[in-house]
């Protein structure tokens, strides 16, 4: 039996969906799509509440939205592009599911590394005050990257927490720092098999601005509702910006400035199709 | 054999990534031209940092092209002309009974701050 477990080593079982899509609010979590996948996503964040009945309520805007498209390279390997409307940016990333947790524990937790280059395409943002932030190329550049560990506790509950790394090319003071450090934490519960509760916080680590008080470490709370090839992810964040690069270190309105939000997904299956006799 | 060249593909592709790699400094590539308005050294007036903070926060709004109701702010008296009724500081201070501003999200609070020092002391220029 040992002999055949050599040639045949069992099959693996692998923990399953611990989130139902590859981004929770702001943030990856560890998922990653099958194999020939084409994800097309819609992110958007409205005006805040406290705009109140005559902005209804933040949903008059002004409001920030990207779209992307993401592509499943493997089951594991997803890379994708996106264009962010504040600050104009747009990115690139990969994301690699190294490990995966297994039922039998084997693995307790799944571990999913990523990276992305993130360029803004704005112009000078201070006018005609001052030089010109973007003499050079090098200065519209910024990186982000993270090794996000998740555990899918049971059926309803999983968590995964995010160790983040920022760096800027470009920062303003010379106390300033280029590198960043934060840390995400994302959590899920389920309560009926299509809509979850979802939490997302990121907490800035490191002193990476002496003005770091004049921003705000990003708070989100609301739900994934899962639909045929739809997730609609519905929420309430303070963090306005959608890109990490931009709502990690610079959000600056704090819980009174909670908006609705919302990401949208469609998932369309590119992947080689065989032929059928 | 397969697993190697993906790895060695990851490898070559976050080397291409991370190559760029900068730490400037704004203020270092241009000395002496930087305003940080959160300074606390730098002087509340018009010229010193208020003029800086309406110019990267507001005018793409409210220039004299198409100003977003009615509301210019480029230069010394226009903006001025908005502190004497306290509406100036009631939009950036987000008070009810007026539209905040920025819409999208509030200044960093030391902006605020600054801006309120400049109200305070009579709106130097």
């Amino acid at each position: 039996m040992a002999e055949l477990n050599k040639i045949n080593p069992p099959d693996v079982d692998y923990t399953y969906a611990t989130f139902k899509g590859t981004r929770l609010v702001n943030l990856h979590t560890v998922e990653t799509l099958g194999k020939g996948a084409l994800e097309f996503r819609i992110a958007h964040r409205f005006g805040p509440l406290s705009s109140g009945a005559d902005g209804f309520y933040g949903l008059d805007g002004p409001a920030t939205i990207q779209l992307r498209l993401d592509y499943a390279v493997t089951d594991r390997l997803l890379v994708g592009i996106g264009r962010s409307s504040e600050k104009k940016i747009v990115d690139g990333f990969v994301k690699y599911k190294w490990l995966q947790q297994t039922t039998d524990n084997n693995m307790p937790v799944t571990v999913t590394p990523i990276a992305s280059v993130n360029i803004t395409a704005e112009k000078n943002p201070s006018g005609n005050v001052g030089p010109n932030r973007y003499e050079y190329f090098s200065s519209r550049v910024s990186y982000y990257s993270s090794v996000m560990i998740a555990r899918k506790f049971n059926p309803k509950f999983s968590a995964q927490l995010s160790p983040i790394y920022i760096h800027y090319n470009l920062v303003d003071k010379p106390s300033d720092k280029n590198d960043m450090l934060s840390l995400g934490g994302s959590f899920r519960y389920k309560f009926t098999r299509s809509v979850a509760f979802t939490v997302e916080y990121i907490q800035r680590l490191t002193p990476y601005t002496r003005d770091k008080n004049a921003y705000n470490n990003v708070l989100s709370l609301g739900f994934d509702i899962e639909t045929g090839g739809h997730v609609f992810q519905v929420f309430f964040t303070n963090g306005y910006s959608i890109n990490e690069v931009r709502t990690i270190p610079y959000t600056s309105g704090g819980l009174d400035e909670m908006r609705l939000g919302f990401n949208v997904s469609r998932i369309f299956d590119v992947g080689k199709k065989k032929k059928k006799w | 054999m397969k697993n190697k060249m993906k790895r060695i593909f990851l490898l070559l592709l976050s080397a291409a990534i991370f190559s760029s790699c900068y730490y400037d400094k704004l203020e270092e590539l241009n000395p002496g031209e930087i305003i940080n308005p959160c300074d606390t050294a730098l002087p509340a007036t018009y010229s010193g940092s208020i003029e800086y903070i309406i110019n990267f926060n507001c005018v793409s709004c409210h220039s004299s092209k198409n100003p977003s109701g009615g509301v210019k702010l480029t230069n010394f008296s226009e903006v001025n002309s908005y502190v004497a009724s306290g509406l100036l500081l009631d939009v950036i201070e987000r008070n009810s009974g007026v539209k905040a501003m920025p819409p999208s999200q509030s200044l960093p609070s030391c902006e605020i701050e600054k801006i309120k020092a400049w109200i305070e002391t009579g709106t130097p220029q």
